[in-house]
Protein backbone atom coordinates (compact mmCIF):
# COMPACT_ATOMS: atom_id res chain seq x y z
CA UNK A 1 0.00 0.00 0.00
CA UNK A 2 3.33 2.40 0.13
CA UNK A 3 4.16 1.78 -3.49
CA UNK A 4 3.15 5.30 -4.43
CA UNK A 5 5.41 6.67 -2.14
CA UNK A 6 8.69 5.50 -3.62
CA UNK A 7 10.91 8.02 -4.90
CA UNK A 8 9.66 10.37 -3.15
CA UNK A 9 6.19 10.05 -4.31
CA UNK A 10 5.52 8.42 -7.20
CA UNK A 11 9.26 9.67 -8.35
CA UNK A 12 8.80 13.52 -7.49
CA UNK A 13 11.18 13.51 -5.57
CA UNK A 14 9.33 15.23 -2.61
CA UNK A 15 9.32 13.38 0.70
CA UNK A 16 11.73 10.30 0.98
CA UNK A 17 9.34 7.32 0.92
CA UNK A 18 11.52 5.72 3.93
CA UNK A 19 9.80 7.77 5.90
CA UNK A 20 6.06 7.29 5.57
CA UNK A 21 5.69 4.04 6.49
CA UNK A 22 7.21 4.78 10.30
CA UNK A 23 5.30 7.43 10.54
CA UNK A 24 2.21 5.69 9.27
CA UNK A 25 3.51 3.12 12.21
CA UNK A 26 3.96 5.61 14.58
CA UNK A 27 0.74 7.29 14.43
CA UNK A 28 -1.31 4.01 14.83
CA UNK A 29 0.38 2.06 17.83
CA UNK A 30 1.70 5.72 20.07
CA UNK A 31 -1.71 6.61 21.55
CA UNK A 32 0.06 9.66 23.25
CA UNK A 33 -0.18 12.52 21.42
CA UNK A 34 2.09 14.91 22.66
CA UNK A 35 4.70 11.88 22.41
CA UNK A 36 3.74 10.94 18.66
CA UNK A 37 4.11 14.29 17.60
CA UNK A 38 8.20 14.12 19.77
CA UNK A 39 8.79 10.83 17.93
CA UNK A 40 7.91 11.99 14.46
CA UNK A 41 10.19 15.05 14.92
CA UNK A 42 12.94 12.82 16.83
CA UNK A 43 12.95 10.64 13.15
CA UNK A 44 12.81 13.20 10.63
CA UNK A 45 15.39 15.08 12.73
CA UNK A 46 17.64 12.17 13.06
CA UNK A 47 16.99 11.47 9.44
CA UNK A 48 18.95 15.04 7.79
CA UNK A 49 21.73 14.37 10.17
CA UNK A 50 22.59 10.77 9.94
CA UNK A 51 25.25 9.47 7.46
CA UNK A 52 23.47 7.10 4.98
CA UNK A 53 23.44 4.33 4.42
CA UNK A 54 24.32 2.39 7.65
CA UNK A 55 23.01 -0.64 6.93
CA UNK A 56 25.15 -2.18 4.09
CA UNK A 57 25.64 -5.74 2.25
CA UNK A 58 29.07 -7.43 2.67
CA UNK A 59 31.51 -5.79 0.54
CA UNK A 60 28.97 -2.99 -1.06
CA UNK A 61 30.93 -0.19 0.74
CA UNK A 62 28.91 2.53 -0.50
CA UNK A 63 30.01 5.98 0.48
CA UNK A 64 27.46 7.09 3.59
CA UNK A 65 26.58 10.78 3.15
CA UNK A 66 24.73 13.04 5.17
CA UNK A 67 22.44 14.88 3.13
CA UNK A 68 21.05 17.43 5.54
CA UNK A 69 17.11 17.27 3.47
CA UNK A 70 13.90 14.49 3.89
CA UNK A 71 13.30 15.41 0.80
CA UNK A 72 14.12 12.53 -1.84
CA UNK A 73 15.51 15.13 -4.41
CA UNK A 74 18.02 16.07 -2.57
CA UNK A 75 19.12 13.05 -0.37
CA UNK A 76 20.03 11.41 -3.71
CA UNK A 77 21.10 14.65 -5.59
CA UNK A 78 23.33 14.96 -2.46
CA UNK A 79 24.39 10.90 -2.12
CA UNK A 80 24.47 10.19 -5.86
CA UNK A 81 26.70 13.40 -6.84
CA UNK A 82 28.79 13.46 -3.71
CA UNK A 83 32.95 13.33 -4.13
CA UNK A 84 33.93 9.94 -4.62
CA UNK A 85 30.37 8.54 -5.49
CA UNK A 86 29.64 10.27 -8.75
CA UNK A 87 26.56 7.45 -9.66
CA UNK A 88 23.53 7.83 -11.36
CA UNK A 89 20.15 7.72 -9.73
CA UNK A 90 19.15 4.66 -11.78
CA UNK A 91 22.54 2.53 -10.74
CA UNK A 92 22.89 0.03 -9.16
CA UNK A 93 24.80 1.10 -6.15
CA UNK A 94 22.16 4.08 -5.66
CA UNK A 95 19.17 1.14 -5.24
CA UNK A 96 21.68 -0.31 -2.59
CA UNK A 97 21.94 3.00 -0.69
CA UNK A 98 17.90 3.40 -0.50
CA UNK A 99 17.17 0.19 0.09
CA UNK A 100 20.10 0.53 3.33
CA UNK A 101 18.86 3.98 4.12
CA UNK A 102 15.00 2.32 4.74
CA UNK A 103 16.98 -0.38 6.58
CA UNK A 104 18.29 2.28 8.40
CA UNK A 105 14.96 4.50 9.00
CA UNK A 106 13.37 0.92 9.81
CA UNK A 107 15.36 0.23 12.31
CA UNK A 108 15.56 3.66 14.07
CA UNK A 109 11.77 3.04 14.13
CA UNK A 110 11.45 0.16 15.74
CA UNK A 111 14.42 1.20 18.38
CA UNK A 112 12.29 4.42 19.44
CA UNK A 113 9.14 2.12 19.85
CA UNK A 114 10.60 -0.51 21.48
CA UNK A 115 12.16 1.95 24.15
CA UNK A 116 8.58 3.83 24.36
CA UNK A 117 7.45 0.41 25.10
CA UNK A 118 9.56 -0.37 27.74
CA UNK A 119 9.93 2.83 29.59
CA UNK A 120 6.85 4.48 28.63
CA UNK A 121 8.44 7.39 28.19
CA UNK A 122 10.47 9.37 25.22
CA UNK A 123 12.90 12.15 24.57
CA UNK A 124 13.92 13.60 21.57
CA UNK A 125 18.07 13.51 21.08
CA UNK A 126 18.06 15.48 17.79
CA UNK A 127 16.35 18.79 16.89
CA UNK A 128 15.41 20.56 13.54
CA UNK A 129 18.32 22.08 11.80
CA UNK A 130 19.27 25.41 13.59
CA UNK A 131 18.69 27.45 10.68
CA UNK A 132 14.60 26.73 11.09
CA UNK A 133 14.17 28.63 14.35
CA UNK A 134 16.03 31.20 13.03
CA UNK A 135 14.10 32.01 9.80
CA UNK A 136 10.57 30.84 11.42
CA UNK A 137 10.83 33.17 13.93
CA UNK A 138 9.76 35.94 11.24
CA UNK A 139 8.69 33.91 8.50
CA UNK A 140 5.71 32.58 10.59
CA UNK A 141 3.81 35.79 11.06
CA UNK A 142 5.46 38.19 8.76
CA UNK A 143 6.13 37.95 4.75
CA UNK A 144 6.64 35.95 2.88
CA UNK A 145 5.06 33.84 4.65
CA UNK A 146 5.68 30.31 5.35
CA UNK A 147 5.64 27.02 7.85
CA UNK A 148 7.50 23.99 8.31
CA UNK A 149 10.66 22.11 10.16
CA UNK A 150 12.45 21.21 7.26
CA UNK A 151 16.27 22.84 6.90
CA UNK A 152 15.61 26.10 5.69
CA UNK A 153 18.94 26.32 3.85
CA UNK A 154 19.24 22.85 1.62
CA UNK A 155 16.87 24.93 -0.69
CA UNK A 156 17.07 28.68 0.05
CA UNK A 157 20.91 28.15 1.13
CA UNK A 158 22.33 30.91 3.50
CA UNK A 159 20.72 34.39 3.53
CA UNK A 160 23.90 35.48 4.75
CA UNK A 161 25.66 35.06 1.14
CA UNK A 162 22.97 36.64 -0.72
CA UNK A 163 24.37 40.05 -2.36
CA UNK A 164 20.96 41.12 -3.59
CA UNK A 165 19.47 40.91 0.36
CA UNK A 166 21.20 43.16 1.88
CA UNK A 167 18.47 43.76 4.64
CA UNK A 168 18.02 40.29 5.30
CA UNK A 169 21.30 39.92 5.53
CA UNK A 170 22.67 42.62 7.54
CA UNK A 171 19.42 41.32 10.11
CA UNK A 172 20.79 37.71 9.75
CA UNK A 173 24.07 38.53 10.53
CA UNK A 174 23.01 41.21 13.73
CA UNK A 175 21.34 38.22 15.45
CA UNK A 176 22.99 37.09 19.03
CA UNK B 1 4.99 -0.60 29.42
CA UNK B 2 4.42 2.75 26.92
CA UNK B 3 1.06 3.50 26.21
CA UNK B 4 1.27 2.27 23.05
CA UNK B 5 -1.92 0.26 21.33
CA UNK B 6 -3.93 -2.58 22.79
CA UNK B 7 -5.77 -3.14 20.40
CA UNK B 8 -5.95 -6.42 18.29
CA UNK B 9 -3.69 -7.07 15.73
CA UNK B 10 -1.35 -9.71 16.56
CA UNK B 11 2.59 -9.77 15.85
CA UNK B 12 1.85 -12.86 13.47
CA UNK B 13 -0.05 -10.82 11.47
CA UNK B 14 2.32 -7.75 11.93
CA UNK B 15 5.61 -9.86 10.80
CA UNK B 16 3.23 -11.33 7.37
CA UNK B 17 2.16 -7.38 6.67
CA UNK B 18 6.49 -6.99 6.79
CA UNK B 19 7.17 -9.27 3.68
CA UNK B 20 4.56 -7.05 1.40
CA UNK B 21 5.61 -4.05 1.81
CA UNK B 22 7.16 -2.41 -1.22
CA UNK B 23 8.58 1.22 0.01
CA UNK B 24 11.34 -0.70 1.02
CA UNK B 25 10.30 -0.90 4.79
CA UNK B 26 10.06 -3.33 7.58
CA UNK B 27 7.72 -0.93 9.62
CA UNK B 28 5.37 -1.01 6.17
CA UNK B 29 3.92 -4.10 6.81
CA UNK B 30 2.17 -3.15 10.25
CA UNK B 31 -0.42 -0.67 8.87
CA UNK B 32 -0.30 -2.11 5.86
CA UNK B 33 -2.22 -5.96 7.49
CA UNK B 34 -3.89 -3.56 9.42
CA UNK B 35 -5.85 -1.75 6.67
CA UNK B 36 -6.11 -5.33 4.26
CA UNK B 37 -7.87 -7.05 7.87
CA UNK B 38 -10.12 -4.07 8.58
CA UNK B 39 -10.84 -3.67 4.32
CA UNK B 40 -11.65 -8.02 4.83
CA UNK B 41 -13.93 -7.31 8.24
CA UNK B 42 -17.26 -8.55 7.49
CA UNK B 43 -20.12 -5.24 6.90
CA UNK B 44 -22.31 -4.47 9.68
CA UNK B 45 -24.61 -1.92 10.40
CA UNK B 46 -22.19 -0.24 12.24
CA UNK B 47 -18.62 -2.10 11.38
CA UNK B 48 -16.42 0.57 12.59
CA UNK B 49 -18.22 0.64 15.97
CA UNK B 50 -17.75 -3.01 16.52
CA UNK B 51 -13.96 -3.58 15.26
CA UNK B 52 -11.44 -3.99 17.72
CA UNK B 53 -8.92 -2.87 14.67
CA UNK B 54 -10.90 0.54 15.12
CA UNK B 55 -9.42 1.57 18.45
CA UNK B 56 -6.84 3.94 18.43
CA UNK B 57 -3.91 3.02 19.51
CA UNK B 58 -3.18 -0.41 18.00
CA UNK B 59 -1.30 -2.80 19.59
CA UNK B 60 2.74 -2.81 19.35
CA UNK B 61 4.68 -5.72 20.17
CA UNK B 62 8.08 -5.33 20.37
CA UNK B 63 10.41 -6.21 17.26
CA UNK B 64 14.12 -7.05 16.55
CA UNK B 65 15.25 -3.91 15.19
CA UNK B 66 18.03 -5.48 13.02
CA UNK B 67 15.31 -8.03 11.68
CA UNK B 68 13.07 -4.97 11.05
CA UNK B 69 16.23 -3.21 8.66
CA UNK B 70 17.03 -6.21 6.88
CA UNK B 71 13.27 -6.72 5.71
CA UNK B 72 13.43 -3.34 4.64
CA UNK B 73 16.44 -3.95 2.80
CA UNK B 74 15.00 -7.02 0.70
CA UNK B 75 11.61 -5.08 0.29
CA UNK B 76 12.99 -1.88 -1.29
CA UNK B 77 13.79 -4.15 -3.96
CA UNK B 78 10.33 -5.09 -4.40
CA UNK B 79 8.91 -1.70 -5.45
CA UNK B 80 11.04 1.13 -3.49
Amino acid sequence: MFIGFSGGINHWGTICGSLIAPVALIDTVVGDEKIRSEMIDELLAWYIQFPFPEYQLAGANLRRIVVGSTFCHISVSKWANAEGVGVSASSKEKKQRCAGLSADVARKTVQMLNAYAETGTFKAVHQPNASVATCMECHTNNPPFTQGKENCLSCHGDPTTVPDDRNHCDWVKKKP
Amino acid sequence: MGKLGSGQLTRRGFLRGLGTSAAGLAVVGYAGCTLQNQAAAKPTGDPLAKSSLTKHPFAYAKLDPDKAAERAYKAYFKGG
